[in-house]
């Protein structure tokens, strides 16, 4: 049986980080019908200059926060919510990925795990982006609390789990859409954004996984569980499942 | 850590960064969801996660298991039990509680199909409307942004009160389709919603052209189906016009059930259906020659003497005596002052062969009105020791003069003649020598049925097919016996539909037919007119008038049509006339709003968008005819994203509608309908609407309907929520055995309790003497040729499809994967290889109305010189954005005997006499098109 262990974290700084990171990057996709995201945002400018890798983040982290309301919902709606052939980019990993089987479950299944449970009002869509976000943003706060390594090693690898089994599999998908559809508008700016920064922290924690149970000793592996990504192009992963090929 | 959603935690106190104000910690911050609070704890264990299996390890269980079906017109009624964790319906399946329909007879259940099997995954899909949506594009450009209730409901509610007082609520259309009307509650919902306000809906039972009209000229009913038990009782079945392989999926075992116990199952279609594929026998007509078909049949059930003397004589009015001067019957006021002046004009005479004199038929005349219930109560068509004579001829002396009459049975005698199959085997294609068999094995068969769809509505003339169907079941004694009769659905009568509709307000509910509202708004004489010819509009329109002049039928032209609501139905996808509907009524509409679950055409061309609950996120009753169960609707999760029930979003617009009539300071309107006057105070609409305050939600309207509804069993909402399914009050394997049970059975009485039909003469009437009838030579069914397009030679048909409902699950991939994947359309490989198209090729359907395009599906099961499609298809699955109604040019043909009037049970009747809006009466041609023709989708 392969081990899995994290070196070479400052678990206490990082962990801490990017959890206000994922938390805005959620702030950032959260449909701002139903809550208006300004306030939070504009607590959170500066950000990059704390994570290197969410840098792309803190000028969009302003730029929404002093935007419009109103144009930030007629955006947003138009290019997540409604359509007449649903919405043209939706923002959901299973409309994403053509209601792949067992995409929604395996996302439970990591809520109900990790003690994550939504809202009845929101329970329809935990595959909603900003959602998932949420989930890692919370995984991330679990690790910067944890007890001891051991606990924390239980979030990062799960962090590293869900992030290249979901978030990182498909948010290139909906960032090529968006762009496709819209080009430059302030939320294709903002996905390609929080693309860029899921995909990076994405291979920031897959370097510093190891496989101990290595004969060459400590050794960065990628998960097994984790699709290939190429995230930071932008595109699609080249190896994503085919229906219900990762059905868990 | 629940109710905690900003809990800071610093890392360390000696670690922590501050860059610009920004503190560096750990901030769980959750919007959507909660945790739990030994989770969440600093310091709490966490779960041991190693790789992503642990995750998969735990048994995965239900949090709860709901009781619920698909609320959509294809009268299954499937009792399905809905799973259900974490707030998400992740699976259905059939639910096998039915119990025994009878020792001798199948049971019912397990019901349920494909398409029900794949809504938990359809709900979710990317066709759901989840939010308000309001129009930022032009009219179909797909731009829209998501509004709020309030401010959607607002701009409805001006536009509403703008209308309705100044023009009145008349020209304001609430159209009600198939996915609403058999929804109990929100059926309810809705006709009170109208009721209210005034608005116009255009019933679509004629509007789709299912109406029997036929079947009501001969019978006073439409209603006449049984339970699917009933096939099983059949010793010979004529599948006619209806494919229940394919579109009665949970009900087609009852045929083949059938025939392994000895019934001769015998499908009519002019296509090899896969009903055809299981029967007995397959009788391949020609389309549109049905009718000459059935006219041989009788013609040798006559010729061969296989008729049942005593039932044609008490139950029908074949020894009614008719005039041959007049073709009128003989009635009393035509044989003395006394009756002239009473105007005794049902009083009908038989020739009494036991003395050999004229006799006033029992059951006729006395009752204060010509038709209806008096006369099924106090009159009888018992013939006591009359024996009626069938054939003859006699003199009468009449106010005229000494007049010749004869009986209808005679004069039919005459009319089948002109059908003999030898001469009808030319016009159907079918041998003489098997229309003689096929009517053998029907006629010597008893009980005999005839199992039809609505297909046998659909065309110009149904009505003649109708009726002449009729005629092989009542002259070999067939209609009104178990196991016999002409199964177009029953309707179960659910009076608390019209009771909660008028509770404490009264009945003014302007209803009419939706073929008649669209020929008077989409200028239909105008198509009639460029696609049959100056004659035959002016002729049609002329009568189309007259009827409206003698009020026989109403007229709600005056206003026009500018505001339209669509409910439960894709009213843009299956008009007859598509263009013309669209460039005359629709496309002209100052607002569109739709209330749908799921994208279609219509909404992709409305102007506002409200989102309404799926099957499962919903309350409500289903009740049918063809199983005796009453069906629950149950909510396994809240409606999804701001969705609500029909109830929910009715009571939301009459809120707005009352909020802005009040900010408006209006006072109350006077309207008028139907001759009434009717106060209108929109102020007060939600007051009305939701009684006060009394009606809360839609719980409250099933509980009004299962209360006040004979025949439902007096359970609590809640009950039946917990079972699931309650089998009505007085139903056996039939739904006709008790009087007290939820169905029609009138027809039924007629004969065991020999109660006077409610027809004009109280009898099976095939005899019709209207003038108009006299007129156009239909006083008697014959076949007439149906209309074509000159230069055209393709007839195109129609049928329900395996893997929709109408256009519900339509577009469902796993479903659309298991077809073509996308709109085909079925050619006979001698047309296609005629027209150099192969298999796959992607052809142009076209006639003088219009084009669209499809995949070609190169299929022996047609016939040469006919095309077929599937319905249900929307516009938007296919390549130009048009789809098959596009060539369907006959929403016009309105066809003047369907609005004759002054005629006892003639005269508009809604939902039961109104003209269809027909379907078939065209024809087109195809061609080989550019593959690359056309964008795939239209949606921007």
């Amino acid at each position: 049986m392969t081990g899995r262990s994290v070196t070479g974290r400052q678990v206490a700084e990082t962990a801490a980080l990017r959890c206000l990171c994922y938390a805005a990057c959620s702030e950032l996709l959260a449909s701002p019908h139903e809550v208006d995201p300004r306030p939070a945002l504009r607590e959170r400018i500066g950000l990059g200059e704390a994570v290197p890798h969410a840098r792309a983040l803190d000028p969009l982290l302003a730029e929404v926060s002093g935007a419009e309301l109103a144009r930030l919902r007629a955006e947003y709606s138009g290019l997540f919510e409604v359509g007449s052939q649903g919405p043209p980019a939706p923002i959901r990993e299973d409309l994403q990925t053509g209601q792949r089987a067992g995409t929604r479950e395996e996302v439970v299944r990591f809520y109900d795990y990790f003690g994550y449970t939504l809202d009845d009002k929101f329970a329809w869509q935990p595959d909603h982006l900003s959602v998932e976000l949420e989930f890692m943003h919370y995984l991330c706060y679990r690790e910067a609390q944890a007890a001891d390594e051991a606990d924390a090693l239980s979030f990062q690898l799960a962090q590293a789990d869900f992030s290249g089994r979901h978030l990182a599999s498909w948010v290139p998908q909906l960032a090529a859409n968006v762009d496709q559809i819209a080009a430059g508008s302030l939320y294709a700016r903002v996905v390609a954004a929080v693309q860029e920064f899921i995909a990076t922290d994405h291979d920031w924690q897959l370097g510093t996984i190891v496989d101990a149970g290595a004969a060459s000793g400590a050794t960065p592996v990628r998960p097994e569980s984790s699709p290939r990504v190429s995230g930071r192009t932008g595109v699609a992963p080249e190896a994503a499942p085919a229906d219900g090929g990762d059905e868990p | 850590m629940t109710g905690d959603r900003d809990q800071h935690v610093q890392i360390t106190a000696s670690r922590r960064v501050v860059l610009h104000g920004l503190a560096a910690t750990a901030a769980l911050s959750t919007r959507y969801g909660s945790v739990a609070a030994a989770t969440a704890d600093a310091g709490a264990a966490a779960p041991a996660y190693r790789r992503f299996e642990d995750v998969l390890r735990n048994k995965w269980t239900w949090d709860r298991v709901a009781h619920g079906t698909h609320g959509t017109n294809c009268a299954g009624t499937c009792a399905f039990n809905v799973y259900i964790r974490k707030g998400i319906v992740w699976r259905e399946e059939q639910q096998g509680m039915y119990g025994a329909s009878g020792a001798d007879v199948p049971d019912y259940g397990p019901r349920g199909c494909q398409k029900g099997l794949r809504h938990a995954r359809y709900m979710y899909g990317p066709q759901r409307i989840l939010y308000p949506m309001k129009r930022v594009g032009g009219r179909g450009s797909g731009r829209w942004e998501r509004v709020s209730w309030e401010d959607a409901t607002n701009a409805i509610a001006d536009k509403f009160l703008d209308l309705a007082t100044t023009a009145g609520p008349e020209c304001i259309s609430y159209g009600s389709g198939t996915q609403m009307s058999v929804k109990l509650a929100s059926s309810a919902s809705l006709s009170r919603f109208a009721n209210i306000t005034g608005v116009t809906v255009p019933e679509f039972y004629s509007g789709v052209g299912d109406l029997p009209t036929g079947v009501y000229m001969t019978l006073g009913q439409v209603y006449t189906g049984d339970t699917m038990a009933a096939v099983f009782k059949s010793r010979c079945c004529l599948v006619w016009m209806s494919n229940p392989a394919v579109t009665r999926i949970p009900d087609a075992h009852f045929f083949w059930e059938a025939k392994y116990n000895g019934t001769k199952v015998i499908a009519i279609s002019p296509e090899f259906t896969p009903t055809a594929l299981h029967s007995n026998h397959w009788v391949n007509v020609r389309p549109g020659t049905d009718t000459a078909l059935a006219m041989a049949m009788v013609d040798v059930i006559l010729e061969e003497k296989l008729y049942d003397v005593p039932y044609i004589s008490e139950q029908t009015d074949m020894p009614f005596l008719v005039r041959l001067d007049t073709r009128e019957f003989l009635r009393e006021e035509h044989l003395g002052i006394i009756g002239k002046l009473a105007v005794r004009e049902n009083v009908y005479y038989l020739w009494d062969e036991a003395t050999g004199a004229m006799v006033r038929a029992p059951g006729t005349g006395l009752a204060e009105k010509p038709v209806g219930r008096d006369r099924r109560r106090f009159e009888t068509l018992d013939l006591g020791a009359i024996r009626p004579a069938l054939e003859g001829r006699w003199k009468v002396r009449t106010l005229d003069g000494e007049v010749e009459v004869t009986t209808v049975f005679e004069l039919l005698k005459q009319r089948a003649a002109r059908h003999r199959p030898e001469a009808m085997a030319g016009v159907t294609g079918v041998s003489a020598a098997v229309i003689r068999k096929t009517a053998r094995m029907f006629a010597t068969a008893k009980p005999a049925m005839i199992y039809t769809g609505y297909a046998a509505c659909k065309w110009q003339h149904g009505d003649l097919l109708q009726r002449a169907m009729l005629l092989m079941l009542s002259l070999t004694g067939n209609v009104g016996i178990e196991g016999g009769g002409i199964q177009f659905g029953n309707a179960p009568r659910v009076r608390g539909i019209g009771g909660f509709a008028a509770a404490g307000i009264g009945p003014a509910l302007r209803m009419i037919s939706g073929t008649t509202w669209d020929y008077d708004h989409a200028n239909l004489k105008e198509l009639n007119r460029r696609m049959y010819g100056d004659e035959l509009a002016d002729t049609y329109d002329r009568y189309y008038k007259e009827s409206i002049r003698e009020d026989w039928f109403p007229d709600y032209s005056g206003a026009g049509w500018r505001m339209a609501f669509f409910a439960g139905e894709n009213g843009a996808n299956w008009r007859a006339g598509s263009r013309q509907w669209r460039k005359e009524g629709f496309d002209r509409l100052e607002m569109i709003v739709v209330l749908a679950p799921d994208m279609g055409v219509t909404a992709h061309n409305a102007d506002y968008i409200l989102p309404i609950a799926h099957h499962y996120e919903r309350a409500d009753l289903m009740l049918q005819s063809r199983i005796p169960y009453i069906q629950v609707l149950d909510i396994a999760v809240p409606p999804l994203g701001e969705s609500v029930d029909d109830w929910e979003a009715n009571r939301r617009l009459a809120a707005a509608i009352s909020r802005r009539a009040k900010e408006r300071g209006l006072s109350a309107v006077h309207d008028e309908v139907d001759g009434r006057s009717v106060r209108r105070d929109y102020a007060r609409t939600h007051d009305y609407y939701t009684m006060d305050g009394r009606i809360k939600s839609v719980k409250d309207v099933a509980q009004f309907i299962i209360n006040t509804t004979p025949g439902i069993p007096k359970v609590s909402f809640a009950e039946l929520a917990a079972r699931g399914i309650i089998r009505v009050d007085h139903s056996g394997s039939s739904a006709w055995e008790h009087e007290e049970s939820p169905y029609h059975h009138e027809i039924v009485e007629s004969v065991r309790e020999k109660k006077p039909y409610e027809t004009f003469t109280g009898r099976q009437q095939f005899y019709v003497d209207h003038e108009w009838f006299i007129r156009f030579d239909e006083a008697l069914p014959a076949h007439r040729a149906p209309l074509e397009n000159q230069g055209f030679p393709l007839r195109m048909l129609m049928g329900h499809a395996r893997h929709s409902i109408h256009s519900m699950w339509r577009d469902d991939p796993l479903l659309l994967s298991l077809q073509r994947g996308e709109p085909d359309v079925y050619v006979n490989p001698q047309d296609a290889a005629a027209r150099g198209v192969a298999d796959g090729d992607l052809i142009r359907i076209f006639n003088p109305a219009g084009e669209f395009f499809a995949q070609a599906h190169v299929s022996s099961g047609m016939q040469p010189g006919m095309i077929f499609s599937y319905h249900g298809w929307d516009p938007m699955q296919y390549r130009t954005g048009e789809n098959f109604s596009a060539v369907v040019c006959t929403a016009g043909l309105i066809k003047p005997t369907t609005m004759a009037g002054d005629y006892g049970h003639l005269g508009y009747r809604p939902l039961a006499y109104a003209p269809n809006q027909t379907y078939r009466d065209f024809t087109c041609d195809f061609a080989r098109a550019d593959p690359d023709t056309g964008r795939r989708t239209v949606a921007a």
